[in-house]
């Protein structure tokens, strides 16, 4: 009997038939009828600065206006209804590299059942073409389940023939970066052997974090994936 | 003052209670832009706004900063295809090199043997690169084409068989003798392609030599690609397939030897049809005319480069020439109309023809150099990438044989443009109209931030620099004056690191002079109350202003050594967003019946008073507001609120209704 004791998460148990169940992503839970609160207070009637406290103020007050930096380099919800992410990517795709959407790629290219089967793929950009996939990566794809799934995933669409790319979230908010990352992916001249002047191209730091942060995420998979799940 | 009223609305007198009475200003000071253009505007946490460019890697072509790595247009030997630098590009050589003495059109330009030859309407011809070098006719007579490989020189005279000739020197005939008059060759799959000029057959050998090699309608295995009428322009090998090329459009040979036309151009078919044709980064490009084409195997893109100014008439791409792959670059050679933007603008020259070198990375066109600021042919132009040296070998073709040049430039073996650096000519990048997203909202720039390296001014050989100006399209003489653009030089950058240079305007010492109680103020003219203009500014004609609705940075690179180029890194535009403001004003109108102001008795009841103001609320129009200064407004009465104060009993008038009412009116000022 060893020390301690692992078990087997019931949903990737072998099934009698001996084969493994893909990994169900719990859906979130959707009433049919919607109860919409009210907070009736008003909070900008009310004072929540204590008299004794002075606020150092960042200068005058300046309202900030025009159009959000962000989903100025996106498309409109209207065009394609996708994550800030997404349509920051999409938008680079169809305006910058010129590709056109549904013959060069598929946007939410439903793969093994999508989104209408439990364990089903649904890949963010799709490249028939290319063979491969650009997976958009929001913040919950760190968590444990989210991380495995995604392991899965690539998994299947590599059997399909079809290497995935794991785009993430800060990497879009950045415009150098992504543009750096965008240009790697498709082969384009990059900041690869060539200098950013006395000072270096500024995403080279950042790279150093990815490669390091990517480095780490390969070790903790390592780790679930020998300790938690019985071997590779 | 006014004898029935303290203000007037619409003409009419109103009397007021005095003490009720506001003004104050609606517009806010400056608000801050959440985005300029979809550029990078971060806090400097002070009042001034940083407006960040610090990559071009999007190229050319974007007249306004709607990108943050666009700029406009750029002229002379600039390179932004480096992440986070611009910089001087690579010098053209056309005098290392000697000119061929008849200077003949040269269609294409091949390596073999260590030498370059060249092909065209006079012929076949070498020039010596690896001693010194001389030109030599090496076979007269027009020559449609050459093909290397590493044992022949395979060229096709124009009407006459195909020609071999040995890594000795010796000439021999090539293919059997139907073997005439070819207009290109490739290898393919294996074999050796040829299509006949002026016909649409192909036909095709295996031999190393091309001994195999049939020509006419009586090679059993010919390829037809259509009709007849058009002949063939060329083929490449693409997608494991053979596309060739006719004026009408592209055809594809199958592995049945059958030629089918993929791609229908026949409504705009012209000679200059697939003068340019290169496979790049996975895609086939090639030109239509003016415009450039990107083919994947199943959809076509235009990818032309987009217009390179601002003003009508546009400065457009024309002719395209001849394109090669180097670097994971696509260079190509085109000719484009030159309209100058604006004539202070250094190195922007004047109308006329230019053929340049272009850059299409995949993302952004790059315009890397001017060939000719005279005219230009490219079409009938060539280019080569001499990989063992990376040299780019060009000929540019002009419409008289002294003015086409043979040269060459170095490509560095990096994606860094390679010394020599130029250090003549005029070398300008020229930023998008920055408007920060609202361009009809005045701005004001105190200064600008210029990152740069590898400086040096000291005044001598090896010194390099940037030159910084600004054309601002803004209020010049006066605030009610024109806008226009203004040419002003900021500043000259001589030191590695961040340099800030002023902006017009931004000291008062740069005024000559104090500034004047009335300078940059609007100001009412009293003899004048009526007219609509009496807000104009008396300020002196000379005088600049850093206000303007958009502004184009333009960077001059000099360099005096050919070694060094200077670099430049970033540029932070400071600006405020200052829109114009207007104003709101709050009083309370007294309404009483028969009031008398002063001994002026008004004739209007308390209740015909309201009736007006109502009727002002629901103005359409907005209406003339004379405040208690006597200063002239165009207003809407935004809201009335009327307020009962007293009831005013009158034995004359009996159950008239004499009710005093104070009416408080929102007043917003438009424009």
């Amino acid at each position: 009997m060893p020390l301690t004791r692992i078990r087997t998460p019931r949903y990737i148990k072998p099934s009698a038939k001996g084969k493994q169940t893909r990994i169900r992503i719990p859906q979130p839970e959707e009433r049919p009828l919607t109860l919409r609160k009210r907070d009736v207070a008003l909070w900008n009637q009310i004072n929540l600065e204590p008299w004794w406290f002075t606020l150092h103020r960042r200068g005058m007050k300046r309202p900030k206006i025009g159009e959000d930096p962000l989903e100025a380099r996106a498309v409109s919800k209207s065009q394609v209804n996708g994550t800030l992410p997404e349509r920051i990517v999409y938008a680079y795709l169809i305006n910058r590299l010129r590709l056109v959407s549904g013959l060069d790629f598929d946007f939410q290219s439903s793969q093994n059942g999508g989104r209408l089967e439990l364990g089903g793929i649904v890949a963010d950009f799709l490249f028939p073409m290319m063979r491969i996939v650009i997976q958009v990566q929001g913040p919950t794809h760190d968590t444990l389940l989210r991380s495995k799934k995604d392991t899965e995933q690539e998994g299947t669409l590599a059997e399909m023939g079809y290497m995935v790319f794991a785009l993430d979230d800060d990497t879009i908010y950045n415009e150098y970066l992504f543009e750096e990352w965008m240009r790697r992916a498709f082969g384009l001249a990059n900041g690869i052997g060539g200098s950013g002047g006395a000072y270096g191209p500024h995403e080279s730091s950042m790279d150093w974090w990815v490669m390091i942060l990517a480095r780490v995420k390969d070790i903790e998979n390592l780790y679930y994936r020998t300790f938690h799940f019985g071997g590779l | 003052m006014d004898p029935l009223g303290d203000i007037r609305i619409n003409g009419k007198p109103y009397r007021i209670d005095l003490s009720s009475y506001r003004d104050k200003d609606l517009a806010d000071f400056s608000p801050r832009a959440a985005v300029a253009g979809g550029s990078v505007a971060q806090s400097e946490l002070m009042l001034y706004q940083p407006l960040y460019i610090t990559d071009w890697r999007h190229g050319f072509g974007f007249t306004w900063n709607t990108d943050a790595m666009g700029y406009m247009h750029s002229m002379g030997n600039i390179d932004t295809r480096q992440p986070g630098i611009a910089m001087l590009f690579s010098a053209k050589d056309e005098t290392t090199l000697p000119q061929d003495s008849g200077n003949n059109n040269k269609l294409g330009i091949v390596k073999f043997n260590g030498d370059l030859y060249t092909w065209g309407p006079a012929g076949v011809h070498k020039l010596s690169i690896s001693g010194t070098p001389v030109w030599s006719l090496i076979f007269a007579g027009a020559v449609n084409y050459a093909m290397v490989t590493n044992t022949y020189l395979f060229f096709c005279p124009d009407g006459g068989q195909m020609k071999k000739m040995t890594t000795a020197g010796v000439i021999t005939d090539a293919g059997i003798d139907t073997a005439d008059d070819f207009k290109w060759l490739i290898m393919h799959k294996g074999e050796a392609y040829a299509g006949e000029d002026s016909t649409s057959l192909v036909h095709y050998a295996s031999a190393d030599d091309l001994s195999d090699m049939e020509g006419g309608a009586t090679d059993e295995g010919k390829i037809p690609c259509g009709f007849g009428g058009f002949g063939t322009l060329g083929a490449v090998s693409f997608g494991n397939e053979l596309y060739v090329f006719r004026r009408d459009g592209v055809y594809v040979v199958g592995t049945d030897k059958i030629g089918r036309r993929i791609l229908d151009y026949s409504s705009e078919a012209t000679s200059d049809n697939f003068t340019g044709k290169a496979i790049f980064n996975g895609y086939l490009y090639y030109s239509v005319r003016n415009k450039i084409y990107q083919w994947n195997g199943s959809r076509v893109v235009d990818v032309t480069p987009p217009r390179m100014s601002d003003q009508f008439p546009y400065s457009e791409l024309r002719a395209i020439g001849p394109m090669v792959v180097a670097n994971n670059f696509l260079y190509m050679m085109a000719n484009w109309v030159n309209y100058p933007m604006d004539s202070n603008i250094p190195g922007i020259g004047s109308q006329g023809t230019y053929t340049s070198l272009f850059c299409f990375d995949g993302v952004g066109w790059h315009k890397l150099l001017d060939f000719s600021t005279s005219g230009g042919q490219p079409q009938y132009s060539s280019m080569f990438v001499d990989g063992d040296q990376t040299i780019l070998y060009y000929f540019l073709s002009n419409s008289t044989a002294a003015n086409s040049k043979f040269g060459k430039m170095q490509l560095g073996v990096t994606n860094i443009a390679s010394r020599p650096h130029p250090t003549t000519g005029t070398n300008v990048l020229i930023s998008s109209r920055l408007d920060m997203g609202f361009r009809r909202v005045d701005k004001f720039s105190p200064s600008i931030l210029i990152e740069a390296s590898n400086i040096l001014k000291a005044g001598g050989a090896t010194d390099r620099w940037l030159t910084i100006s600004a054309l601002m399209m803004g209020k010049g003489a006066s605030e009610t004056s024109g806008d226009r653009l203004q040419y002003f030089v900021l500043g000259t950058i001589t030191r590695n690191g961040v340099t800030e240079l002023n902006f017009p305007g931004a000291s008062l010492s740069d005024h000559g002079a104090h500034l004047t109680s009335t300078e940059g103020l609007s100001v009412w003219n009293p003899t004048q109350p009526s007219d609509p203009k009496q807000w104009s500014a008396p300020r002196t004609a000379t005088v600049p202003m850093g206000v303007y609705k958009y502004v184009i940075l333009i960077v001059q690179f000099h360099t005096n050594n050919s070694d060094q180029s200077p670099i430049l890194e970033g540029m932070t535009l400071r600006f405020l967003l200052r829109p114009d403001v207007f104003y709101g004003y709050n009083f309370n109108v007294v309404a009483a019946t028969h009031s008398l102001y002063g001994d002026n008795p008004d004739s209007r009841t308390a209740g015909e008073i309201i009736q007006e103001l109502k009727m002002l609320r629901n103005s359409k129009h907005p209406v003339e507001f004379i405040d208690i200064y006597g200063l002239i407004h165009t207003v809407y009465v935004s809201s009335v609120t009327n307020t009962g104060v007293e009831r005013h009993e009158d034995s004359d008038t009996g159950a008239m209704r004499n009710i005093e009412t104070l009416c408080n009116l929102n007043l917003v000022e438009v424009r």
